[in-house]
């Protein structure tokens, strides 16, 4: 049966793949839901791979890979390699479009082939990641030769059916109203999920029916399905068969029954024998002739064992292809399954964290498999953010849809992107010496979070010269040196800044007045109050055209005109800045300077670095679309310890300033060109640093000197150059100082992008140690020994085992142990950046902990072992008291899951209601946002 | 617990402090009183001064801003940053002075988002009463000092739901760190899930507050009725305190570095006997002098204690003071930045001098820049009150941007008769 309409004309004989591209991203999920498995969200992988007919005609196809290690034997470390080295092979390889299944099946199988070379396991490796390369190719063929997924694999239905609904209450009144809330009449079976204790699970089963029952007669015979979550060994779950069969018998359950994930793992190849046994019931006990057993999904190796045995036959069979290893393997388990058991039914599923490619795949296979008779597909990555979009409007139902229908939508993917694949390999453009700087403590960092690095570089700092520590949050720490000194930090807020500089630089116009009264060079201009139009306007022609209008408070340039020229564009101006959100606020006219926007930063009376920010911007290879740059630009960044995260975002502006230089996110842009994304240069958004200190003109550095100087107490500043060029005298130039930071990012000039690095956090530390007399290590050591304390809810919810898994990523040396309820021990042996890293990242926890306080402390113990150990391992996960996760929980770190993460969720619907980022940000973390925003305008 | 019979649970009103003087200057909004009183200490030296927004001061001899003292509300220069910002998180604070063996009470964090169901849990676990207060902030400020079950716990924690900025109580200094106040949309009015509160022990016992500067006790006052509820039963006791207590704060001080004055807030069951019997708990603590307990307690007294604050800020710069003059008036001249509609400004603020007995001046006014100055003659009290509310906003239609004053001591430097 086919029902797609191919393309009029003869179809290509063959493709030719002429690109492959892989983009990771992190599947989207509430780490700390009280029902999360997990501690860290997995990576999905979506492969695009583009072939080019003898015509020149080119097609793409796209696939999707879940790699879950412990289901589907993709490890990320060793997956995206693999899939690297798959796509660089498929470039240049041809694809027949005759006979596409035996060709793809051939591509796969060496694959699989490639998978197993350094196996012992008899499982072939990488089974999703292959899946993934497997669905493309079969999107291309299929969008190539212009059929739908599902008629390229041979159709076999028109339509399959959802798995049943899921029926969660517990509670016998909502029970009740479920089923009055069930239309009248509907014939559809149910699913219910079971709990802790088997014995009130099987209560609630015959509760739920007999209320079904009651307010529902008509459905009463439809089956229920009943997932036990696998838990059980054969003989207790032979035990529960026979007593559902009797409960059947006696009708306190319906006659069709579906026992769900009975077996644990280790017993699920005697899945068929169990099915035996409910079978042999039926025949013993009248009125039990349904129960049949549905075990869970499972590898190649446990399906072909549990299909049939000697002892009996499945009737019911779950196929994951991510799990089998992909679409044409599960269509041959399914061909093999039907020859052992012709009546037997297929539920097709997935893994939940999915984008619509393989909710598509997985409802198209369900129509081409023999006897499928139930599929669950979701796409709860969606819901979230489009990975991908309709590729036509039109043709767009499930008869007349190519291949998947689906392209990809680089929109959200941008900042998406966690990892990013593509051949062939274009060779970088960037000019020699002008490559982005890239950092070796990236690894060690990047856990942390961009917002966190401010905290964490003066703890390091401290740590580095023999300091103690007492972290309370991301960026608040207590440093107190052998003496008992004690000095605290908020990132830049530090002991040798007073409070009035805080309460003057965050005020435009106190600075101004003060600049100015020292001399510095300011801008010319006032503050109005909203409503003084006309006093602006002749305030404007006083100080003379061109001039910025802005809102008085406010950051990120919002209600910001700059250049204005004349009186009409003024009044034009005001108009537009009444109706944004500052509209009624006072607002500021001063004059306009033409320049480049500069950091320079002070200590004390010092310019300790200068850094000139740009706006985020991409340069053209002449092959990639902007959409492309965008994701190679963030991918590279992520090699910088401090802007990695901060991205450039796909939004309204950056649409906006592309349009107005004529390009779109598809566009390609010419090699070497270079376009700018945005007007604004704000860090956060992608904007880029270069440290130009050694450039920088002496009256620079001696009026930013002076601008600091002219506020009390200024012991620390961010002070905000436009410069038309740094390296020429101030008096040659249009220059002025638009602002001054109290709270300046530190990480600003220590990781800029380009440019020297300039480690101001150590000059933090050593300029305390003098002004208030410390003692510390004169050297700065290279490795450090640290026993660090930590308080809070460590207890019971894997800390230990996240901390041990950090701390041997690492290549830390030490223990773990929990030392009370509240409370755990570790020694972090190591290198400086590594060991203080830990100190700093043990106050994140993993998404359940909530840590309150980690204190380190140098001491002389060494580690006996080279590597890192957890002690009592058992109690970690478990006892542990209820407690609310904590504020310092970050989602955005991209520490890597591996093989020991517990996977127990596999019903789609057990992904949480996903929340935005924004929720989940403590506090702190929005403070450093929102002075970090400040920092560019 | 007949919880339906009493009001529902919100924090003690700030009330503004009643001065006896003429309108406008009748009342001092209680955030803006330590800044006022350091102000009005800086004329009777015969200071120059500038007052930025934040009620940042500058106090100085001669051209210099930045040879004298500073103060952001009230609270001197010399604090650190860092310090002050330390005190506004009362969970690092806590564990902070515990550590350095200062009694405190058990106490615990919890976020809006998902706290609720814990705090119950740890509050049965302490036992009620228990006291509710924003985790960060200003210190005293919001605290329900008697949640006494758990349906009242509920809604202390529906109080602290609404958005902070539209509180009628919230206050924050202006070199607090910048806490993201705002709901997530602008069309909710609710605190964002990630907005902290703590659940604290109730200690029950007499409430002294103790005010030090530079580590020494200068006020000692009894508030029966806490920091916000007590009025004229505010009592100083600086002299009736056993000199255990006196080392106690001293004590509480050295656990905070980098503070130049603190207020701290204790409870004891004597404070006239020795620390065993009277077993103080520290149970707030601020940067901030907080002075209209003082004020409460004896007004009179208020610009001793200023100047007293002020001489030791300087004494800690290493400025040398002469004492404050004792004449009732000074004259000073002064010029306002900023000003929005500066005819009708200056109408306004002639009409609010004449009524609070101040003598008034303009000598030049710029429209198009905002810019007026001239001369002001009076009480350096309430010369210094009449400048931080017209730079608050509350004397002219719109608040100014800058107020600077130049002392003109003698009689000769007036351009009024006397």
């Amino acid at each position: 049966m086919r029902l797609s309409l191919p393309h009029w004309g003869r179809s290509p004989e063959k493709l030719t793949i002429t690109q492959a591209e892989a983009i990771a991203f992190r599947v989207p999920m509430d780490l700390a839901a009280e029902n999360a498995q997990r501690s860290v969200a997995p990576f999905n992988y979506l492969v695009s791979v583009r072939g080019e007919t003898s015509h020149g005609v080119s097609y793409f196809g796209l696939g999707e890979a879940q790699p879950r290690p412990n289901q589907t034997g993709d490890l990320h470390d060793r997956s995206w390699p693999f899939l690297d080295d798959a796509l660089a092979g498929l470039v240049g390889q041809s694809l027949s479009l005759r006979h596409p299944l035996d060709d793809i099946r051939g591509h796969t199988r060496l694959l699989q082939d490639a998978a197993d070379k350094d196996e012992f396991n008899p499982l072939f490796r990488s089974r999703a990641t292959i899946m993934g390369i497997e669905t493309a190719l079969l999107d291309l063929a299929a969008k190539a030769k212009g059929v739908t997924f599902v008629d390229l694999l041979g159709r076999r239905r028109l339509v399959t059916a959802p798995v049943p609904p899921v029926m969660r209450h517990r509670d016998p009144s909502k029970i009740d109203e479920y089923f009055q809330k069930r239309v009248r009449g509907a014939k559809t079976p149910l699913r219910l999920v079971g709990g802790e204790d088997i014995t009130e699970d099987l209560e609630h089963f015959q509760l739920v029916a007999t209320a079904r029952r009651a307010i529902r007669p008509s459905a009463a015979a439809q089956p229920i399905w009943f997932n036990f979550r696998g838990k059980l060994a054969f003989d207790s779950a032979r035990h529960i068969v026979e007593e559902v069969a009797h409960l059947a018998a006696g009708g306190k359950l319906p006659s069709q029954i579906v026992l769900q994930n009975l077996l644990a793992r280790h017993d699920l190849e005697r899945s068929a024998e169990l099915q035996s046994v409910a079978d042999s019931l039926a025949q013993r006990v009248a009125g039990s002739s349904g129960v049949t057993i549905l075990p869970r999904s499972a590898g190649p190796s446990d399906t072909a064992d549990m299909l049939g045995s000697e002892e009996g036959t499945l009737r019911m069979l779950n196929i994951r292809p991510a799990e089998l290893g992909g679409i044409l393997r599960s269509i041959e388990i399914a061909e093999n399954f039907k020859k052992i058991s012709p009546e037997g039914q297929i539920v097709v599923s997935q893994f939940p964290g999915a984008s619509r490619v393989t909710q598509m795949v997985h409802r198209d296979l369900a129509k081409a498999l023999p006897n499928a008779r139930f599929v669950g597909a979701s796409a709860e990555v969606e819901r979230k953010f489009r990975g991908t979009r309709r590729l036509s409007r039109l043709r767009r139902s499930p008869l007349l849809r190519q291949g998947t229908g689906l392209a990809l939508d680089y929109q959200a993917l941008v900042s998406q992107a966690r990892g990013r694949i593509l051949h062939p390999s274009i060779p970088s453009d960037a000019t020699p010496g002008l490559e982005p700087n890239t950092y070796d403590d990236v690894d060690y960092i990047s856990p942390i979070g961009a917002y966190a690095v401010h905290g964490h570089i003066v703890e390091r700092e401290a740590l580095a010269r023999g300091l103690n520590s007492w972290r309370f949050t991301k960026s608040s720490i207590m440093v107190s040196d052998t003496a008992g000194v004690q000095l605290p930090f908020r990132t830049t807020r530090w002991p040798l800044s007073g409070v009035v500089a805080s309460s003057v630089a965050k005020h435009k116009e106190s600075t101004r007045i003060l600049l100015r009264r020292a001399g510095c060079p300011v801008p010319e201009g006032r503050t109005f109050h909203g409503g003084d139009h006309e006093i602006s306007l002749s305030y404007a022609r006083r100080i003379g055209y061109p001039v910025v209008l802005k809102p008085a408070e406010g950051s990120m340039g919002v209600g910001v005109t700059a250049n204005i020229g004349s009186d009409s564009e003024l009044t034009e101006a005001l108009r537009m800045f009444s109706r944004t959100a500052h509209g009624n606020d006072e607002f500021i006219v001063e004059k306009h300077i033409n320049g480049g926007d500069y950091r320079i930063m002070v200590i004390g009376d010092e310019v300790a670095a200068a850094v000139q920010r740009i706006p985020a911007n991409v340069v053209g290879d002449g092959v990639q679309t902007v959409g492309q740059l965008m994701i190679e630009k963030n991918v590279a960044r992520r090699q910088n310890s401090h802007l990695g995260p901060l991205k450039i975002k796909w939004d309204a502006s950056v649409a906006y300033q592309l349009g107005k230089q004529g390009y779109t996110i598809d566009s390609v842009i010419p090699a070497g060109q270079r376009i700018y994304l945005l007007s604004t240069n704000n860090l956060t958004q992608g904007g880029e640093s270069v440290e130009i200190l050694d450039e920088l003109h002496p009256s620079i550095k001696e009026a930013s000197v002076r601008a600091v100087k002219a506020v009390p107490g200024m012991g620390y500043c961010g002070v905000d150059f436009l410069l038309e060029d740094h390296t020429k005298p101030l008096d040659e130039q249009d220059g002025a100082i638009c602002e001054i930071n109290a709270m300046a990012a530190l990480p600003v000039a220590e990781y800029p992008v380009y440019g020297t690095p300039r480690r101001l956090s150590e000059q933090f530390i050593l300029r305390c140690v003098e002004a208030f007399g410390l003692e510390s290590w004169p050297e700065r050591a290279e490795t450090l020994n640290l026993r660090l304390t930590i308080h809070g809810g460590v207890t019971g919810v894997g800390y230990g085992k996240w901390f041990t898994r950090r701390a041997s990523k690492s290549g830390l040396s030490g223990w773990f142990r929990n030392t009370g309820e509240r409370q755990a021990e570790a020694l972090v042996s190591g290198p400086t950046a590594a060991a203080t890293a830990m100190a700093t990242v043990a106050i994140l926890g993993p998404p359940k902990a909530a840590p309150e306080s980690v204190k380190s402390v140098h001491t002389s113990e060494l580690p006996e072992l080279d590597e890192f150990v957890l002690f009592d391992e058992d109690s970690d996960d478990r006892g542990g008291v209820a407690f609310e996760p904590g504020a310092n929980t970050d989602l955005s770190d991209f520490e890597e899951s591996d093989s020991s993460v517990e996977e127990t969720s596999t019903e789609p619907e057990q992904l949480s209601d996903l929340q935005e980022i924004d929720d989940l940000l403590s506090p702190e973390e929005l403070e450093d946002r929102l002075e970090e925003q400040n920092d560019g305008k | 617990m007949a919880s339906d019979q009493v009001a529902p649970i919100r924090p003690a009103p700030l009330r503004a402090v009643s001065t006896g003087l003429p309108t406008p200057l009748h009342e001092c909004p209680s955030d803006l009183l330590d800044g006022w009183v350091m102000h009005a200490s800086a004329l009777r030296h015969d200071l120059n001064t500038l007052l930025f927004p934040g009620q940042a001061l500058m106090a100085y001899a001669g051209d210099d801003h930045t040879a004298g003292l500073a103060f952001a509300h009230g609270v001197p220069n010399r604090t650190w940053l860092s310090s002050a910002t330390l005190m506004q998180d009362k969970r690092m604070r806590r564990d902070i002075v515990e550590e350095a063996g200062v009694p405190v009470p058990r106490a615990r964090s919890f976020s809006l988002k998902r706290g609720a169901s814990h705090a119950k849990v740890f509050a049965a676990s302490i036992g009620y009463p228990v006291v509710v207060k924003p985790m960060l902030g200003e210190s005293t400020v919001e605290v329900m000092p008697d949640i006494r079950d758990e349906e009242q716990l509920e809604q202390a924690i529906e109080y602290l739901r609404k958005v902070p900025t539209s509180r009628e109580d919230f206050t924050t200094a202006s070199y607090a760190f910048t806490q993201l106040l705002t709901p997530r949309s602008s069309s909710s009015t609710r605190t964002r899930g990630t907005y902290r509160f703590m659940v604290e022990e109730r200690v029950s016992g007499q409430y002294v507050r103790l005010l030090l500067a530079e580590g020494r006790l200068f006020s000692a006052v009894l508030l029966p009725h806490g920091p916000w509820r007590s009025n004229s039963a505010a009592a100083e006791v600086l002299h009736e305190i056993h000199p255990e207590l006196r080392e106690f704060a001293e004590e509480v001080w050295r656990s905070c570095p980098g503070l130049s004055v603190m207020s701290a807030d204790v409870v004891v069951n004597n404070f006239t006997e020795s620390t065993a019997v009277s077993r103080p708990v520290l149970v707030d603590t601020s940067e901030r002098p907080w002075m209209h307990v003082q004020y409460l307690a004896s007004p009179c007294c208020i610009s001793e204690l200023g100047d007293e604050l002020f001489r030791s800020a300087a004494e800690a710069e290493g400025i040398d003071l002469a004492l404050p003059g004792s004449a009732p008036e000074v004259n000073v001249s002064f010029t306002w930045e900023g000003l929005s509609q500066v005819g009708e400004n200056v109408r306004q603020a002639a009409a609010a001098a004449a009524r609070t007995g101040i003598k008034f001046h303009v000598s030049s006014e710029d429209p198009v820049s905002g810019v007026v100055s001239g001369e002001m003659v009076g009480d350096p009290s309430r010369i210094a009150l009449f400048n931080e509310l017209v730079l608050e906003g509350s004397v002219l239609h719109a608040p100014v941007m800058a107020v600077q004053t130049r002392s003109n001591p003698g009689p000769g430097g007036s351009s009024f008769s006397r």
